[in-house]
């Protein structure tokens, strides 16, 4: 009948509707990014001394670096942790939350697991220095009465990095579980209702009914979790800033070597090669997310 | 009466669990604050303590004296809010037509949309900075706020969350004569109410905490936001400990009430039923 | 629907409010500054200038030295950077070779050479045939040492030799039962990001007879430490480390250590002296210069101020940046900010007699030698990278008794020294 005139309304619609979102994203993000693609095939500095085109120079001297590798390898790890970890912990406490019998309780413990999501970085980082201290610190403390020997987390090589994935996943889990929980009370009562009519049980329902509904969500926290997780910058950059006495061992993380490359060394070039590999990487796993998990209903 | 007796355990030990956890998150806050009632000849002790000898407001009386953080306030709080009204608008419609249309290029249009999220600010600074040089918005509002206008996240978010609104709905309206925009008005806006307080949440935290690119942006004092202004506490060597804890008290201050009032929005499911009248 | 565009509106109208403060007549000036403890210092000179000059603003805005560099490295190559800056000469020193900075005026440029500063910082400051700049203060590093333990164990005061620090610290330092390093004998630098690792490294590779590169006469570079002094260097804080344990990784270090009394020596600037005042005001120290071996010396780190080019009025700016070099400023830098100031034909006696530990910053031995960040680009990558490849051999418990292994590692990082100067075309080939 009207099914054409249909149709075409509906994409005017959506071009239109598309439009403004579009047009800031080419303008405040494609077209700046697509530059930094640009220079990476070049030797390029911002103060405009020795700028030339090396095609992909700087994309073979990056795999010879070793500093790159260390950041690639120590990110990578990074991310397996963190995103795991946080995922599966915050998932667990949002589905907690959501019990009927937790709804008096549950604005506040809320409000306790966001707290350490809003908490300004330069007091966490001191705080969890104390917290990592050899000596004094809590984490050997409570470590001590399960036996294990103190340790100095923030000076060896493969301990710092577990520390700053403890701290990572601590500051994250309130966010994706504030994003959980939204998801967990979307999913219509009636599905419950209908479940619980056809004799269904606690585990029952929830691997047959609250997981799959839950899909979308999942698969949400899981990309945002990759993606934040391979960009990790702040808490490098301040655990191991050269302003607080007694500094920590630097994680050289994908962000810290790119700014380091690109800001203290002034080679945006270089820097924006490894953006670009950065960006690859992410996208390649972000995609491999959305197939496993993202068939939606 | 064993059904009851195991729901009950359940409960007990989830308590149990969650105030253990919640302690651990909970503590450096607390440790934030009581440092920032410490007077500077305790607050570097070892090991820390916990409860200030002599405890004493004279921080917060000079981070609010020693800059105007009236107006560092007020700026970090109109950008923010820009940024997420700028935001919820932006991705609840995108995320909308995203979710519930199918139009020739959109799934390569929505991954290109989340691919720019995979490449942290610092990245691309610079020639973002050249960009708004040549639109002569350095040290301006507009030109702060330009980059958190959009979130990637913002319309994945609300497209994973409109993805579960029923077609049927959709159909019911337009057979009734709905245009798309009133669908989306009175029909997607009101079921994603707690998506978009969630969103709003995110939207504000992340515009609250902005730092680097209203580092290299803002050129003098009038436009400060809040994080620039503590950084002054933040000394060559050292960090004045007592004051940059008070400044930050007072930064996360707003951020905690906005969520508590957001929140509620966020945690009232919306049933269907209600709407099916 | 209403609501939201009641909220909107009113946000706009916020948005013009705060966005018409415009001052009109006045010429305004804005400074920049990398170090936020000098505010109290600018705001003071501001206010006095524009007491004498009130058609004259003066803004001042200061940020911890990282950002300022940051913000610097954007703003000066586009122009759209403050009237005045206050920076360092070596990071400056690659938007000078790149021509974004206008020389020095015949009068500044006067006042530099007229004997009020330095040889060593009219060095710093040339370039070509022209200067750029002027400076405003200075880091200098001592040794701090406590005086209530060194009196303790009956020592007359710092150690002015290598053997002294071995031999002072092992009687220092303190242990516990389990035989954990309770107090070090001397806080070294051995771990953390950036450079500080390496430049502290220096004052001892200094004294040895090393530097980290080396001018050679066709004014090009190379590694100053693959030698015997760099070996030793590294000798030095891998024995004081593990053979006489009087440091190690797990106690607390640097000024924090200082003033929580966990270390009883430790080299640092000046700006030291004010945090005890603040945090330990009851811990009794004093200073002294850096120990010698085959010869002495200290680092000295010029900051100075500059007049910028898109600055619109650079009389002013200048005349501004004059009244702050004026000598009771200098003296007023050094009382109440600590850092020290960079003229020298002015008296400070007055500020020793309040703050004793001051005087060693300025009153130096005779035979003391300056030594200072080389000007040239790469250098900050230089130091970063060898303080990397320091955490990691300071790590390295092998390296004991293991003079192969050091010299290994002191040449494998002396090439990638080399390396980057090659890369900058400033390596002095054989």
């Amino acid at each position: 009948m009207n099914k054409k005139r249909r149709l075409n309304s509906f994409y005017l619609f959506c071009y239109i509707g598309l439009l403004p979102t579009i047009l800031l994203y080419v303008i405040f993000r494609i077209i700046p990014i697509a530059d930094t693609f640009r220079l990476s095939f070049y030797s390029w500095s911002i103060l405009g001394v020795g700028n030339k085109f090396i095609g992909l120079g700087n994309y073979f001297k990056l795999f010879q670096d070793k500093l790159f590798i260390t950041a690639l390898v120590n990110t990578t790890l990074f991310a397996i942790l963190v995103v795991f970890f946080s995922v599966v912990i915050s998932l667990a406490l949002a589905i907690m939350l959501n019990n009927k019998r937790m709804e008096r309780f549950s604005p506040i413990y809320e409000l306790v697991y966001f707290l350490p999501v809003v908490t300004p970085m330069v007091p966490v980082a001191v705080m969890w220095k104390w917290i990592y201290d050899p000596q004094y610190g809590l984490l050997n403390y409570f470590l001590s009465l399960l036996g294990i020997s103190p340790r100095a987390w923030l000076v060896y090589p493969n301990l710092a990095l577990y520390a700053i994935v403890i701290m990572s996943v601590w500051k994250i889990i309130g966010y994706y579980m504030m994003i959980f929980l939204v998801g967990l009370k979307n999913i219509s009562k009636e599905y419950y209702e209908a479940a619980l009519i056809d004799g269904a049980v606690g585990g029952q329902v929830f691997r047959y009914i609250t997981l799959p509904l839950l899909r979308p969500i999942v698969l949400y926290v899981l990309v945002v979790a990759t993606i934040q997780a391979f960009n990790v910058f702040t808490q490098v950059y301040v655990m191991t800033s050269d302003i607080q006495g007694a500094p920590g061992r630097l994680v050289r993380v994908f962000v810290y070597d790119i700014y380091e490359n690109g800001f203290r060394y002034f080679k945006m070039g270089y820097a924006s090669a490894e953006a670009v590999i950065l960006l690859l990487i992410v996208l390649a796993l972000t995609i491999f997310e959305f197939r496993v998990m993202g068939k939606e209903d | 009466m064993k059904n009851i007796r195991w729901e009950s355990s359940k409960i007990i030990i989830m308590h149990i669990v969650l105030i253990l956890g919640g302690i651990a998150m909970i503590l450096p806050f607390v440790w934030m604050f009581v440092t920032s009632i410490k007077p500077s000849t305790e607050v570097l002790s070892w090991p820390p303590s916990f409860i200030p000898k002599s405890p004493t407001w004279e921080n917060y009386r000079t981070v609010l004296q020693e800059a105007p953080f009236g107006r560092y306030f007020l700026n970090t709080f109109l950008i923010s809010t820009i940024s997420a009204l700028s935001i919820l608008f932006t991705s609840s419609l995108s995320g909308f037509i995203f979710a519930k249309y199918e139009f020739p290029g959109r799934n390569t249009l929505f991954l290109a949309l989340l691919a720019t999220a995979m490449i942290p600010l610092e990245c691309y600074m610079i020639s973002l900075y050249l960009l708004i040089n040549r639109f002569g918005w350095i040290n301006t509002y507009q030109g702060v706020v330009a980059p958190i206008l959009v979130m990637a996240f913002g319309v994945f978010f609300m497209r994973q969350n409109i993805l579960s609104i029923p077609n049927e709905l959709l159909d019911a309206a337009r057979i009734d004569g709905c245009s798309e925009w009133r669908i989306y008005t009175t029909i997607i806006l009101p079921l994603s109410r707690s998506a978009l307080g969630a969103l709003a949440i995110f939207a504000y935290m992340n515009a609250w905490s902005f730092f680097i690119w209203p580092l290299i942006v803002i050129n003098e004092r009038s436009l400060y936001t809040m994080e620039l202004g503590l950084t002054i506490f933040q000394k060559r060597f050292t960090v004045d400990y007592g004051l940059i804890t008070a400044g930050s008290t007072i930064a996360v201050l707003p951020i905690l009430v906005i969520f508590l009032i957001l929140r509620r929005n966020i945690i009232e499911g919306v049933t269907l039923t209600g709407l099916k009248g | 629907m209403r609501k939201i565009t009641l909220g909107v509106a009113s946000v706009l109208v916020l948005c013009i409010f705060l966005g018409s403060a415009v001052a009109f007549g006045n010429t305004k000036l804005s400074l920049w500054s990398g170090y936020p403890e000098m505010m109290p210092f600018y705001e003071k000179v501001a206010e006095d200038y524009q007491k004498l000059h009130p058609e004259v603003e003066v803004e001042i805005l200061a940020y911890n030295l990282r950002d300022h560099e940051q913000k610097l490295s954007v703003t000066i190559p586009t122009d759209t950077v403050a009237d005045v800056v206050e920076i360092s000469d070596y990071a400056m020193r690659k938007f000078v070779e790149a021509g974004f900075i206008p020389p020095n005026p015949p009068d500044i440029d006067a006042m530099l050479k007229s004997g009020s500063y330095s040889q060593f910082a009219i060095d710093h400051l040339t370039y070509g045939s022209n200067t750029y700049g002027i400076p405003l203060f200075r880091g200098r590093q001592v040794m701090f040492w406590n005086k209530t333990m060194f009196a303790e164990e009956g020592l007359p005061g710092a150690p002015t030799n290598w053997d002294e620090v071995i031999d002072y610290s092992q009687k220092l330092a303190r242990y516990d039962e389990q035989g954990n390093l309770t107090r070090s004998g001397i806080s070294l630098r051995i771990s953390g990001g950036g450079s500080g690792v390496a430049e502290k490294w220096w004052f001892w590779l200094y004294p040895a007879g090393g530097t980290i590169i080396e001018k050679c006469p066709d004014g090009k570079y190379r590694a100053g430490y693959d030698n015997e002094a760099g070996q030793e260097a590294l000798k030095l804080y891998i024995d004081l480390l593990y053979k006489y344990h009087v440091d190690d990784h797990e106690i607390k270090h640097d000024s924090e250590a200082f003033a929580l009394e966990l270390t009883a020596m430790f080299t640092r600037e000046s700006w030291v002296v004010g945090y005890m005042q603040q945090y330990a005001p009851d811990v009794e120290y004093d200073t002294a210069p850096l120990p010698r071996y085959k010869r002495a010396g200290t680092i000295e780190n010029l900051v100075n101020i500059h007049v910028t080019r898109p600055c619109k009025d650079p009389e002013i700016a200048w005349d501004l940046i004059k009244f702050i070099l004026q000598p009771e400023y200098q003296t007023y830098l050094f009382e109440t900010v600590g850092w020290l100031p960079a003229r020298d034909d002015i008296d400070y006696s007055p500020v020793y007699e309040k703050i004793p530990q001051y005087r060693n910053f300025l009153e130096i031995p005779e035979d003391f030698e300056f030594f200072g960040y080389e000007p040239i680009a790469c250098f900050d990558e230089i130091q970063t990278k060898l303080a990397e490849r320091l955490v990691d051999a300071f790590l390295d418990q092998g390296l004991v008794d293991n003079p192969e292994g050091i010299a290994r590692v002191i040449h494998e990082a002396a090439e990638e020294t080399n390396s980057i100067l090659r890369e900058n075309e400033l390596y002095h080939e054989e």
